[in-house]
């Protein structure tokens, strides 16, 4: 596995500093500086998603790279105990983000952002993560993530949430791709492109969900694995926080879109491209999430040993 | 008119509080004496028995609720209302109370008579067996020791019936006795009729096996397609029937399982599991004459 190339001002960063204030497109913060510098990614190896129904198996995982938790779901004062033991084992916890709406026109509610800074300081997080989306707008709840568009404009709204966010908070962002059932009409930007401008113009880490990638691309007709190589090309491994597969199947509904439902099995296909993946940014941190139908402990083990092996 | 028995009423009342007390110590002590027999080493190697969990926890019926749950998660019965029937020529697994039951529901039976089937009761007996062996589950002799103990409060309470019919041949004042008499006997009939089910060890060993079990306390809401049969029965077993709400409604409507029930409490609560014998000095033995004190 050899490291990415490394920024040459890597060094220099300010390790206690907000991202906020960092010129966009410059190096993060996070833990791989000056303590690790071996290290390429702020977390290693392969992950679950902590859910409190599979707590008992999480703790069992063998080679368990790192965790991560819904921020929403956890109490700062009180985190579970099962995350807790997770922590006291070792095992880096990361908070995950999904009601901040950092895509949002509306301001950052700034209870929500408290709460987030104060998981990721209790569970002395390497990073925390969210999603280029919203989930609310004109006093509704979605009640899911909805895409943005791929406008100058939206990347101007990111920006500004994303530096509110970043000046609560001591380790960097990770902002992950979505998976979208529809596109904006006035998109200007490709999503590679726009993933790319939001690392630049935002300073955050890329969570890069093949599954998603997968799922967008499948639903635009396009070819996963030549929307994955226009990332890579436009978005440095380096920049890249971690990595999220999950399960999802095709709706035998009239449009026949494959859907992202983490209660499904990883299809072979999300794998395949998890491979690709890797093969251009070796040692990338991948994480599983599941979110419900899950199978007997012994499947998922073998589930998380194939995601394991083809991110070797 | 001279003190009855030469003893002022004062000074008996105050003798005979003392004496209450200090039997009531006793009797407390002389309990705690049974139960803490068989060491305070928890035994969590029964967490292998998950269905033997269930029943030092709960007794036969929580020990049939995980039996059926494991079934049914196992697909070899099927459930509605209460009602429990066997899947023909399914697989009835290797525990000896699940093969009891699946034999036991090969026509429709609720849940309720299942025990009375003599398969099921001989594999219920086993259990109780085994977990009295293990110094988990007080024997009936060691209860009936420990419900013996009332014997003693009881002969205080017959001193004081002497003295409350002597004080009144006297034509003394009496109401401050009938009052501590009236105390002394509730106190021996709690104490006669009340005996815990499990020893110091086995409340030892099941929270120390709520404590390693975590993960499947009902506030987590444990997947059990996950988890699967054994860790489902392991579930209720710790955690009571409240384990089957959380975690699979389905199977508690099916089975009529109580939202709310004492054993194993709602989230793991800790009872110490005293329950009423249901038996009072008659089959207690031991008390014949009242005990020592009655001269």
């Amino acid at each position: 596995m050899g490291a990415p190339p490394a920024g040459e001002d890597r060094a220099a960063v300010d390790r206690g500093g907000s991202t906020a204030d960092r010129r966009p497109g410059g190096p993060v913060a996070s833990v791989r500086g000056t303590d690790a510098p071996d290290r390429p990614f702020a977390v290693d190896g392969v992950g679950v998603g902590w859910r409190p129904e599979i707590a008992g198996w999480v703790a069992d995982v063998s080679d368990l790279g790192f965790c991560e938790v819904i921020a929403e779901s956890i109490a700062p004062a009180g985190p579970p105990r099962g995350v807790v033991d997770l922590r006291a084992r070792g095992v880096p916890v990361i908070p995950h983000g999904i009601r901040l709406s950092l895509g949002g026109a509306e301001p950052l509610e700034p209870a929500r952002v408290a709460q987030l800074a104060a998981c990721a300081d209790v569970l002395g997080a390497p990073l925390v993560s969210e999603h280029i989306a919203f989930v609310r707008a004109g006093g509704r709840e979605a009640g899911h993530l909805l895409p943005v568009p791929r406008t100058r404009e939206a990347l101007d709204v990111l920006a500004g949430n994303v530096a509110r966010l970043s000046a609560e908070l001591t380790v960097p962002v990770a902002l992950e791709v979505i998976a979208a059932l529809f596109d904006w009409p006035d998109d200007e930007l490709t999503e590679p492109e726009f993933l790319a401008a939001v690392g630049d113009r935002t300073g955050a880490l890329l969570l890069l969900d093949v599954a998603n990638v997968y799922a967008n691309a499948v639903n635009r007709a396009q070819d996963p694995r030549v929307v994955l190589d226009e990332i890579l090309d436009l978005v440095p491994a380096d920049r890249i926080g971690y990595v999220h597969v999950a399960g999802g199947s095709a709706r035998h509904d009239e449009a026949g879109y494959y859907h992202d439902t983490h209660t499904d099995p990883v299809p072979d296909a999300v794998l395949g491209l998890l491979a690709h993946l890797v093969e251009r940014a070796p040692g990338v941190p991948v994480l599983l999430e599941r979110d419900g139908g899950y199978p007997p402990a012994a499947v998922l083990t073998a589930e998380l040993a194939a995601i394991a092996e083809a991110a070797r | 008119m001279g003190e009855t028995w030469g003893i002022s009423g004062p000074a008996f009342l105050l003798f005979y509080v003392v004496l209450a007390v200090v039997v009531l110590i006793a009797s407390i002590r002389g309990r705690r004496a049974v139960t803490r027999a068989a060491g305070a080493e928890p035994v969590t190697a029964i967490r292998t028995r998950p269905h033997d969990v269930a029943y030092l926890n709960g007794g036969a019926e929580l020990a049939l609720v995980s039996a059926l749950t494991a079934l049914r998660l196992r697909g070899s019965i099927w459930s509605e209302r209460g009602n429990a029937q066997a899947v023909p020529r399914s697989d009835a697994g290797h525990d000896e109370l699940e093969r009891a039951v699946h034999a036991a529901v090969a026509t429709p039976i609720h849940r309720k008579w299942i025990a009375n089937n003599h398969w099921v009761a001989d594999a219920l007996a086993a259990t109780e067996r085994r977990l009295v062996e293990a110094g988990l589950l007080l024997s009936e002799a060691q209860r009936r020791r420990i419900r013996g103990t009332g014997c003693w409060m009881l002969a205080v309470a017959g001193l004081g019936l002497l003295r409350l019919l002597a004080g009144i041949a006297n034509a003394r004042p009496v109401g401050w006795l009938v009052v501590a008499l009236i105390a002394v006997t509730i106190v021996a009939v709690i104490l006669l009729a009340s005996a815990p089910r499990r020893t110091q060890r086995g409340d030892r060993t099941l929270a120390a096996l709520r404590d390693e079990h975590h993960t499947l306390a009902p506030k987590e809401r444990p997947d059990w397609a996950l988890y699967g049969p054994v860790g489902a029965a392991l579930g209720i077993g710790l955690f009571g029937m409240s384990a089957v709400w959380a975690s699979d409604p389905a199977i508690a409507g099916e089975l009529a399982v109580q939202r709310m029930n004492a054993t194993g409490g709602d989230g793991g609560g800790y009872s110490g599991g005293s329950d009423s014998g249901g038996s009072s000095c008659g089959g207690g033995g031991g008390c014949g004459g009242g005990g020592g004190c009655g001269g």
